[in-house]
């Protein structure tokens, strides 16, 4: 969507164009400095155009970064308990910014001009923000206590030891 | 304010549990059953209830009143009496037409019962004094009792005697003698040449004492019965008309004779190696012979109550003879078993009645089975009315076996088992499947009809049908499904052995006896230091190995040359491998922790003087190193030695010895070690934060009970038998017997009677390693591989306000499921305690943390709640024992509880979770859901033709 599909061309003159001959232009009128002017402000609004898209590159790739602090405080608000809702909200969580890091590419697509280049460092900041997101909901996780990473969680595989030994215990008769 | 606001959440929680362990009133008798039984008979009277139908009247051995129904032989009321040390309560019994007359409480009061019911009209206070010598009769509406020093009547229905006599001398035999009218007392003293004789007058009173010479009276050699004293003087018969007041004397041929007891009438038996003599004392001529009678050693020898008979039984014919003509004939016995191994001893006492058409005959056999038959005079046959196996109450050694493979099993088995290439495996496995598919098919058709005969039985309406359907669901688990595994493998064979020397086979499924073994007429049980009789019994070859047959054997000891037997069995079918007696008596009997090449855990006796035996013998290239050499704790009081045996070259030598801090007031009252192969799936417990508590699982621990005699300390010490380590040691000042112990995984739990606060309290100790620091994963457990910490110990007590009679654990197949403690109470009740709640780790503080993982917070009561008791409002008296052992299932474990009657029942102690409900209505749901799928396509039909119904209009 390229602000610069068409643009009104002053200082193209033909023959057969009334405007060539300066007799019949109103006092006053030089189409030549008309020119220059639409020339000038043509140069103005391309350089605010690159600006504006190099602008909405960095807020697509900090976005998830500066959601961030809104998702730990509503993490925060769902609380420690294994329930429903909190559930859905980690989950949540986690699945979105995994969703969005599969496709990168595609977010920064539209945004793609020659101005903005190839964006590596915006995608970079982008994944990085939501690898983040990811971190925040697995700590979430971690602190509702669903990860298992604690020996107490490993517990039932432990096998039952051998015995180097064997020893009875029975009763004594006579 | 503080114990009000916590216990409230505790109860309901307590209370949740609870009601998840009850069962409904549509499932009592689905899974347990009950064997209520009476014991060994020691007195029997044939009675007749008026109108209704006869009863037997029998006091036994193990202190029980009874009345069985002469029809069934089910017990119409049984009377339970205080277990007594010496002689058996309520043995010496009297009836008139409407009570009868018990002498209980060792000789202190006399119980008057309701002939028809069984309900105590009332009691009477008799003695302060215990005494076994007791005598009791009743007569012209009064009632006579004599107990130990003792002699009172009293007038029918008072509660105060008319008179009472004590003696100063204490009496070693008392009787009451009547004659018509006449009644007379009959005492003696012991050392006494004479017979104290008082008579009774008509008012009740008693008459000065007359003395009568009876030289060397002695109550073993002696017999009373209707109006004479018989005693035996070497080969002299001396017998002494009570009422005459004179002694009559009659020389026998030899001095081998002995007086038949229970006998009653006025003949008396005298019984020789070979022959019995039928004596009667007429006034004319004195003592005769009437009748001598040929009888071999397996004979036994009754009189008829009420015709001048004489029955003598054997194993396989009665004979019936008649005293006063030649007129005698045989009836042979014949058993009805249908291929059944039963092993009957043979018969002990007869007791036997005439009635109009036939002889009745009560049976008593050396292993206390009544039998109740009748004898046809006319056509010589002997009907078995019923049986019961009375044994049973001596219960001392039960093990479970899981039945045989069944057909599919083995197919699969089968299949894996023999080694080929891919073309013989492919063709065994469309081998095996083709047999699924005909075993499928034909037990589908044996279903079908069985469902088709059961409607055309039962009716034709749709509530019939429901239930014929359903009932043709369970057939499998019934008895008539075949001899096999189920699908759960909750059926199983229990194997009961007794100390009167038989062993049983029962089916779990319905208590039904599958096989009887005796184990012969030298059986004598063997004796534990602990003064408990025992018969060891081991499973040394289970079913598992289906080409295989299981094998089990019993222990025990030769009655005369004191030697030790060992009997070897199939416990499928009761069938004798071997038996084999040894040259020693047993000291010690074991199983091997390793089996042979046959699969076969061998039995380990060890002899007085240590010789060692195993049975069958192990080689030395089947033991592994670990089971070349076994430890054994050698307990004598106040010395405590450690033993190592050396199986392949058969020699003990002691590793340790110590004596654990006993002194000599100590008394040993309880050993309890693991069984070897027990279970425990969980190596650790997780604590709040999320740390791992690990588990101190020491095999070789043995946790001994002692009690101090001078100070009332109960000590329990954990020992390490290897090495002799004392690796714990507790003591619960003032605290009495009983004592029970069980030991399990890393917990000892116990009961005792606290002096100080007069109530039973149950002790629970856990072991632990301590957190992961202290811990060090290990393949195998060394007991001399030294710890680096002392275990961890958490212990905690709790008040049970009941007391226990005995204690157990549930077992289950994996060790997952949390464990329930059982306990029978002396009322009856099963009582099962989770784990959960018997625990030593209840914080004293709940927080929030623990709340959320539901921990329960120290309660100083266990509660006992009727919903916990197992066997509902079926009471099981004087449990001895409570067997568990694992079904296929890991949330059941299969109990049988032992004591005067046999309980069995399956125990879920965290819930069914592995198994549907056990309402689950297969059948609904399945109708509901074929409703919903042939609905929907008629109603997608239907949508079809509406829909073009509407465009065409």
């Amino acid at each position: 969507m390229s602000l610069s599909q068409w643009k009104l061309d002053y200082s193209y003159s033909s023959k057969s164009c009334r405007t060539s001959d300066s007799n019949f232009n109103p006092p006053g009128f030089y189409s030549s400095a008309a020119t220059i002017q639409h020339t000038a402000d043509a140069e103005r609004s391309a350089d605010q155009h690159e600006h504006l898209a190099r602008k909405r590159a960095w807020d697509t790739a900090m976005g998830p970064a500066k959601s961030l602090p809104m998702n730990m405080f509503m993490m925060y608000m769902a609380g420690g308990g294994v329930s429903i809702f909190p559930i859905m909200m980690v989950g949540m969580m986690l699945f979105r910014p995994l969703k969005a890091l599969f496709s990168v590419n595609s977010t920064f697509k539209p945004l793609e001009s020659p101005a903005t280049g190839a964006m590596i460092i915006h995608k970079l900041i982008f994944c990085l923000g939501n690898l983040g997101a990811i971190g925040l909901a697995i700590y979430k996780v971690h602190t509702m206590g669903l990860l298992p990473n604690t020996p107490s969680d490993w517990l039932e595989f432990i096998p039952q030891p051998g015995r180097a030994q064997y020893s009875i215990i029975d009763e004594v008769f006579i | 304010m503080f114990f009000s606001k916590m216990r409230l959440p505790l109860l309901v929680t307590i209370a949740f549990f609870a009601s998840t362990s009850a069962i409904f009133e549509d499932q009592v008798g689905k899974f347990d059953w009950r064997k209520p039984l009476i014991g060994c008979p020691a007195n029997l009277h044939f009675d007749k209830a008026g109108s209704k139908s006869d009863r037997l009247i029998i006091s036994t051995e193990q202190s029980i009143l009874a009345s069985l129904v002469l029809n069934t032989g089910n017990i119409g009321w049984r009377k339970i009496m205080e277990d007594s040390s010496e002689t058996p309560n309520g043995q010496t019994f009297t009836k008139d037409r409407e009570y009868i007359y018990s002498i209980s409480s060792d000789g202190r009061s006399v119980r008057v019962w309701h002939k028809n019911n069984g309900v105590m009209a009332r009691q009477l206070t008799i003695s302060e004094e215990k005494s076994s010598v007791q005598a009791i009769h009743v007569a012209k509406e009064k009632l006579f009792v004599a107990s130990g020093k003792t002699l009172m009547a009293y007038r029918s229905g008072d509660e105060k005697p008319l008179e009472t006599v004590v003696v100063k001398k204490e009496r070693s035999f008392s009787a009451f003698f009547q004659l018509d009218e006449s009644l007379i007392h009959v005492s003696a003293h012991p050392g006494d040449s004479h017979l104290e004789l008082v008579k009774i007058n008509d008012d009740g009173s008693f008459d000065s004492p007359s003395e009568l010479k009876m030289e060397g009276f002695s109550m073993e050699k002696c017999h009373a019965q209707s109006e004479y004293i018989s005693c035996l003087k070497g080969s002299q018969l001396l017998v002494a008309d009570v009422f005459k007041q004179k002694v009559h004397k009659l020389q026998l041929d030899s001095d081998q004779y002995h007086l038949h007891p229970s006998t009653t009438g006025k003949l008396i038996l005298a019984r020789g190696v070979d022959k019995l003599h039928v004596i009667e004392l007429t006034s004319e001529s004195g003592l005769q012979v009437r009748k001598t009678v040929d009888v071999t050693s397996s004979e036994a020898v009754g009189v008829a109550e009420n015709h001048e008979s004489i029955v003598v039984a054997s194993s396989d014919a009665i004979r019936v003879l008649s005293v006063n003509s030649n007129h005698h004939y045989s009836a042979k016995r014949t058993s009805s078993e249908d291929g059944k191994i039963m092993e009957n001893s043979k018969p002990k006492r007869v007791f036997a009645r005439k009635s109009e058409k036939d002889w009745e005959i009560v049976l008593v056999g050396e292993d206390c089975r009544i039998e109740f038959v009748t004898v046809d005079e006319t056509s010589k046959l002997v009907n078995l009315e019923w049986a019961r196996e009375e044994s049973l109450i001596n219960t001392v050694s039960v093990e479970m076996v899981d039945l045989p493979l069944s057909e599919s099993q083995q197919m699969i088995e089968d299949e894996f088992e023999e080694a080929g290439n891919f073309f013989t495996a492919f063709a065994r496995r469309i081998h095996s499947q083709c047999g699924q598919l005909v075993r499928f098919f034909t037990k589908n058709v044996e279903k079908i009809i069985h469902v088709a005969t059961s409607i055309s039985r039962d009716g034709n309406g749709v509530s019939d049908f429901i239930n014929s359907v359903r009932a043709a669901g369970q057939i499998g688990s019934a008895s008539s499904g075949p001899f096999e595994r189920d699908y759960f493998n909750l059926r199983k064979v229990i194997i009961v052995v007794t100390s009167s020397g038989t062993v049983f086979g029962i089916d779990s499924a319905d208590g039904q006896f599958l096989w009887k073994m005796w184990l012969g007429d030298s059986f004598s049980p063997l004796e534990s230091q602990l003064e408990q009789k025992r018969v060891p019994l081991f499973v040394q070859r289970t079913t598992a190995h289906y080409q295989l047959d299981g094998l089990a054997s019993v222990v025990f000891s030769n009655k005369i040359t004191r030697n030790g037997v060992i009997v070897s069995f199939n416990p499928m079918i009761g069938k004798v491998e071997s038996r084999n007696e040894l040259g020693y008596p047993v000291k010690r009997v074991t199983v091997l922790p390793v089996h042979t090449n046959k699969h076969v855990y061998p039995v380990m006796l060890i002899g007085k003087n240590d010789e060692i035996k195993t049975f069958p013998s192990i080689t030395s290239d089947e033991l592994t190193a670990t089971t070349s050499s076994l430890y054994l704790l050698d307990l004598q009081q106040q010395s405590v030695q450690g033993l190592k045996i050396d199986i392949s070259t058969q020699k003990i030598q002691p590793v340790w010895q110590g004596n654990l801090g006993l002194t000599a007031d100590d008394e040993i009252v309880a050993v309890k070690g693991k069984s070897f192969n027990q279970k425990v799936h969980s190596q650790g417990r997780v604590l709040v934060t999320r740390e791992v508590q690990y588990k101190y699982v020491n095999p070789n621990l043995a946790a001994v009970a002692s009690i101090n005699k001078a100070n009332q300390h109960l000590t329990i010490t954990l020992v390490d038998i290897v090495t002799g380590q004392v690796v714990h040691s507790a003591a619960i000042g003032k605290s009495a017997k009983p004592i029970h112990l069980v030991h399990s995984e890393n917990w000892i739990a116990y009961t005792y009677w606290s002096e100080k606060g007069r109530r039973t309290e149950l002790g629970i100790i856990e072991l632990y390693e301590g957190s992961e620091e202290n811990h060090t994963q290990q393949d195998t457990f060394d007991s001399k591989i030294v710890q680096k910490l002392p275990p961890v110990v958490a212990q905690q007590s709790y008040i049970y306000a009941q007391g226990v009679d005995a204690m157990s654990v549930s077992e289950t197949e994996q060790g997952l499921t949390t464990r329930s403690i059982l306990l029978a109470h002396p009322s009856g009740n099963i009582h099962e305690v989770s784990r959960r709640l018997l625990d030593a780790n209840r914080p004293m503080e709940l927080t929030q943390a623990m709340r959320e993982e539901m921990m329960i917070g120290y309660m100083p009561e266990i509660a006992v709640a009727t919903e916990e008791m197992i066997n509902y409002n079926q009471t099981v008296h004087r449990v001895r024992g409570i067997k568990t052992s694992p079904s296929g299932l890991e949330s059941t474990s299969l109990v049988l509880a032992y004591g005067t009657d046999l309980f069995f029942t399956r125990l879920v102690p965290s819930g069914t979770f592995d198994i549907l409900k056990d309402d689950f209505d297969h059948v609904l749901i399945s109708l509901v859901l074929t409703g919903l799928v042939v609905g929907s396509y008629v109603t997608k039909r239907l949508a079809r033709s509406n829909a073009l119904a509407s465009q065409w209009s």
